[in-house]
């Protein structure tokens, strides 16, 4: 037996060291982030007396910690879509740039006017109205093309700071496979430090990691691309968006070899960003549907009417076109312009189109629907332009296109930004109704003539920008039957209205010689009606001339206001009775649908994070540290350190002793 | 569960802080009275509450306009009783000529220009302006007055037939002026017959003949306006008044130089026995009265009129007066008709948005004692986990080493 005492002690005291110098790393770093537990085992002598080889090792449950990984990927994808999305449903819910409140002091402004036509000063508030809605729907679109580029720069910096990472875990990996095995911990600190990484990673983007036998540990994309192989990093860049530049991607490169990478189910930091920047474009989007449909709309009554200066009202608000957008691999140079169809513009939805070329004058146009391409359209140039009308657009095609050229078209994106106040003058509110009909004083009858609707007053009406027509109808004659006769300028007679009809929509009742209708749609031509009612008699007379004159009379203006209940939004791609909805509704119902997905995040942030509590605590309770445990380890060890410690001690009294004893 | 150190910490600050945030919602609700600021705290709330904010606004603006409305229409009331009176002291006054009490020069000029007096009155009140300035009865040409003299000294009526209305509802309309029109121009005046062939026709008694031209007049077919006064010589000398279809109406003895009374008409045929003349109902006419009023006053400051002809006058005058009088009063009826459905409707509206408001506020707001009591409970529920905090991290074992 080549033992002895001297060497029994002297090994424990080192053991005990070591178990000292253990406990102390893990006192010390109790603190430390992404520290794990260490523990020292220590083995007999297998060739000897006294204690022999010892062991530190990590505590570590790899599952445990894999989950965790897992969990922070999620609670941070939630939190930071919950975040971006959550500021802008604050911006819109409050009523300083809510679109409500300003909808509302618009048609109340409008209401105030129609109680006084011929006032300036209530014509002014209706300008300053109508000023504010326009600056809102700028502001509320500028602020989401604001948010949407902001989230961009985020991608970026979350990009940057995930290639360092990714470096940074490829490095670790390096240095864990040089460092000495079994020596004091200090390669147990290196996979701390990588872990740590891997864990900092999965805040930007969900992983899947791979342990290797030799320490190392590899990354992937849970997609399944590589990011951290055996011998190196991938780097991840930001690719720009094609066609529309601001919707950029993400791209992993190895060596040459790049692939891009979906961004809708990333998870992190980064999928959070690219989950609130998807989000926000239907919002912007039906922001602008709405802020077209009701341009419009307006515009529309508007002409429909007259100003006080005794000419047809023109365009209330600007609507902004926008360019279609080219695909970089275009090889052509055809362009296409897309506006909205004058009058159609509850026909919109809130989609985005393309259009592919087959040749160079023939393309088919598709809706994107849901990330889905709709085919909607085909046809070929010329014409130079297509009319959707059951999508309310019209493209305007130019220069020449070649086979597979194609173009993205977003008519309702920007188009809050780009509405507009078209008029300068509050003299270009169109209050009045542009015709007017008086009954002859030498009428025996008491019958009164009133106005039914003003339909058109552009192409095909009997309305022009100041007078009538004289071929429009201009005078209504009782016959000695009770008929209604119709005269044109001239004195021409243009049909007759049975008197069944009792004098309602005297001109879409108008027949001529024959017994056929004169004008077989009045909505178009002569563009307006009148109502004859009360008792009429034979010879009694009827005119009908342009309201020259007539400031205080607000039957367009009422008009005007009406749109205020009308259903004139539509909802999404919906067709048929119920597919529209009054302005304020547009905008409930976006906010709605806003709100539930920033509820839905919400709540998927508390259920992911109570998920991550659960497992870091799964996780903790195997790594972290305890310092009761750690004192008592500690009193512990000191104590078999001076037992240790004792028995070198005993070793020297008994060699002394046998030192005396052979003196 | 092994606890380690980190997880204590790391629970009791976890603990604590949802506290917080509980605490600073509940103090959020207990401020504002609202139980959520934003879409993404309730998205089906936010959406009923931006719509019954639409709606309630809609109602505000619907009783702003039938406050206006109101104003509009109880100027329009007052400014046609005000007409009304002023008729009817106008025909009191052309009655004391037919009375024949008051037929000097004198009295005459006196009547002039007391008419003249009750004619300005007339025409300030036709050409009342309301608030505004705008003209109350000259329809949308509310920059002109209603009515205006001509370069021939006739009053014209100057603006259009345009009745504008009031949006008081969703769904109802109602009309906030009336026309000068067809409230004072297009008037009937007193009807009138002519003849070519005898050698007098007039009027005796308007409303007698009123009422027999309201039954024959024809508008279609003015033949049918003719009738025939046909004599035959005899013992006695006869007459027969025939309509154009040959159906006799009336019929008697004839003198020539003789008047016929026909439906309060005075007809001298003038012819002798045996010849046969005839009478047409004029076409109807209308006027303001106004002008009436100026021919009345002219007739009565020219010397050379006959009581006769001043009588005549007076006798139309007097039923256009009245035909006025009606007419303002009609009209004054159905501007209080409106008056009254605005006051239903009004009640009507202001019950609906009490019913919006409640609803938003049951959507939307917050119970004043719920939100003190949330606010008492989540801050104690904090203090207790600060508490528990202290108390759980106070000591480890080191402390008793």
């Amino acid at each position: 037996m080549a033992s002895d005492l001297l060497s029994i002690g002297s090994s424990g005291v080192l053991a005990q060291q070591k178990l000292l110098y253990t406990t102390g790393n893990n006192i010390s770093n109790v603190n430390t982030q992404g520290y794990t537990r260490q523990r020292t085992d220590l083995y007999t002598n297998t060739a000897s007396l006294g204690v022999g080889m010892s062991n530190t090792q990590r505590l570590l449950n790899n599952y445990s910690q894999r989950e965790m990984w897992r969990d922070t990927s999620g609670v941070q994808m939630y939190q930071t879509a919950y975040q971006q999305l959550n500021s802008t449903d604050q911006f819109l819910s409050s009523d300083a740039n809510s679109l409500n409140p300003a909808l509302s002091s618009y048609f109340s402004a409008l209401d105030t006017v129609n109680e006084s036509p011929n006032s300036t000063g209530t014509r002014q508030t209706l300008m300053g109205a109508m000023q504010d809605l326009v600056n809102r729907f700028n502001t509320a679109s500028s602020t989401l093309t604001q948010q949407q580029t902001g989230i961009n720069s985020n991608i970026e910096s979350e990009v940057k700071s995930v290639n360092q990472l990714l470096g940074g875990i490829s490095d670790l990996n390096q240095q864990i496979l040089k460092a000495p095995k079994n020596s004091d911990g200090t390669s147990l600190n290196l996979m701390d430090q990588r872990d740590e990484m891997i864990r900092q990673l999965a805040e930007k983007m969900d992983i899947r990691t791979v342990a290797q036998d030799n320490g190392t540990t590899l990354v992937n994309l849970s997609s399944g691309e590589s990011l951290v192989l055996a011998n190196g990093a991938a780097s991840v860049s930001v690719t720009t968006g094609d066609p529309d530049t601001t919707q950029t991607g993400l791209q992993v490169q190895i060596g040459s070899s790049k692939a891009s990478i979906a961004t809708d189910n990333l998870g992190g930091k980064l999928g959070g960003y690219y989950q609130a920047r998807d989000n926000l474009a239907p919002v912007q989007r039906e922001v602008g549907q709405l802020a077209l449909a009701l341009a419009d709309a307006m515009n529309q009554q508007n002409s429909k009417g007259m100003t006080p200066n005794s000419t047809l009202g023109g365009d209330l608000f600007t609507l902004p076109s926008s360019t279609g957008l080219p695909s970089s691999k275009n090889t052509g140079t055809g362009a296409i312009q897309v506006s909205v169809i004058p009058g159609q513009g509850s026909n919109l939805t809130p989609n985005d189109f393309q259009v592919e070329f087959s040749s160079s004058t023939n393309y088919q146009v598709y809706m994107m629907q849901d990330g889905k391409k709709v085919s909607v359209s085909s046809g070929s140039t010329p014409p130079n332009q297509l009319q959707l009308s059951s999508y309310g657009i019209q493209l305007d095609f130019s220069g020449t296109p070649n086979a597979g050229d194609t173009m993205l078209l977003q008519p309702t994106k920007n188009a809050a930004s780009g509405l507009g106040l078209a008029i300068s003058s509050t003299d270009e509110i169109a209050l009045a109704a542009p015709v007017t009909g008086s009954a002859s004083s030498s009428n025996y009858g008491s019958g009164k003539i009133s106005l039914a609707g003003v339909y058109n007053t552009g192409t095909g009406s009997g309305i022009s920008s100041s007078s009538l027509a004289s071929s429009a109808p201009q005078q209504v004659k009782i016959n000695s039957s009770g008929d209604y006769e119709v005269y044109d300028g001239s004195g021409t007679l243009i049909g007759t209205a049975p008197a069944s009809t009792k004098g309602q929509n005297l001109f879409a009742n108008l027949l001529d010689s024959s017994g056929s209708k004169v004008y077989s749609n009045v909505q178009t031509t002569p563009g307006f009606d009148f109502n004859v009612s009360g008792t009429v008699k034979a010879n009694d007379t009827f005119s009908i001339a342009f309201n020259t004159g007539g400031v205080n009379d607000n039957f367009n203006g009422l008009a005007l206001s009406g749109l205020q209940s009308q259903d004139l939004v539509r909802k999404g791609t919906a067709t048929g009775s119920g597919a529209t909805q009054s302005f304020s509704e547009a905008f409930s119902s976006t906010m709605a649908s806003l709100g539930s997905t920033v509820s839905g995040l919400n709540t998927g942030y508390s259920a992911a994070d109570a998920k991550l509590t659960q497992s870091t605590q799964t996780l903790n309770s195997e790594s972290g540290v305890s310092l009761d445990e750690e004192a008592s380890n500690l009193i512990r060890f000191q104590q078999a350190y001076a037992a240790s410690a004792q028995i070198i001690t005993a070793a020297r009294s008994v060699f002394d002793t046998l030192l005396s004893a052979a003196r | 569960m092994r606890i380690t150190t980190g997880m204590m910490y790391d629970r009791s600050l976890s603990t604590l802080m949802k506290s917080n945030e509980r605490l600073s919602k509940a103090s959020d609700q207990a401020n504002t009275l609202q139980k959520f600021t934003t879409a993404g705290e309730a998205p089906a709330g936010m959406a009923q509450k931006l719509n019954l904010t639409a709606e309630i606004a809609r109602y505000q603006q619907y009783a702003s306009n039938g406050t206006s409305l109101q104003g509009k229409l109880s100027q329009e009331e007052t400014v046609l009783d005000s007409l009304n009176t002023a008729m009817g002291s106008a025909y009191t006054k052309v009655q004391q000529i037919v009375n024949g009490t008051n037929n000097s020069t004198d009295d005459r000029q006196a009547l002039a220009s007391e008419l003249e007096e009750l004619q300005k009155h007339m025409l300030d009140l036709m050409n009342s302006r309301d608030d505004a300035g705008e003209y109350l009865f000259s329809g949308s040409q509310s920059n002109t007055p209603a009515f205006a003299l001509d370069s021939s000294g006739q009053y014209q009526y100057q603006g259009d037939s345009v009745q504008r209305s009031t949006q008081v509802s969703q769904t109802v309309k109602i009309a906030s002026n009336d026309p000068g029109d067809a409230l004072f121009q297009n008037v009937a005046t007193a009807r009138t017959a002519s003849s070519s062939t005898m050698s007098s026709i007039s009027v005796a008694d308007n409303s007698a003949f009123s009422s027999f031209y309201a039954s024959r007049y024809d508008s279609a077919n003015s033949a049918n306006n003719t009738f025939t006064v046909a004599t035959v010589a005899g013992s006695p000398d006869t007459y027969q008044v025939k309509d154009a279809s040959g159906n006799v109406l009336q019929s008697g003895n004839y003198t020539q130089g003789d008047d016929i009374s026909f439906n309060g008409l005075k007809l001298n045929p003038g012819v002798s026995a045996g010849s046969s003349s005839t009478f047409s109902l004029d076409a109807p006419k209308s006027d303001n009265v106004l002008n009436t009023l100026s021919n009345m006053i002219s007739a009565l400051r020219d010397p050379t009129q006959s009581t006769d002809q001043i009588n005549a006058l007076a006798a139309t005058t007097q039923i256009h007066l009245s035909n006025s009088q009606n007419s303002v009063n009609q009209t004054t009826g159905t501007v209080g008709a409106r008056l009254s459905s605005l006051d239903s409707i009004t009640s009507s509206n202001t019950n609906l948005s009490a019913i919006s408001q409640q609803k938003k506020a049951d959507v939307s707001e917050m119970d004043l004692y719920e939100a003190i009591t949330n606010l008492t409970k989540e801050n104690n529920a904090l203090d207790t986990a600060r508490q528990s905090y202290a108390l759980i991290n106070k000591s480890t074992l080191f402390d008793y080493m």
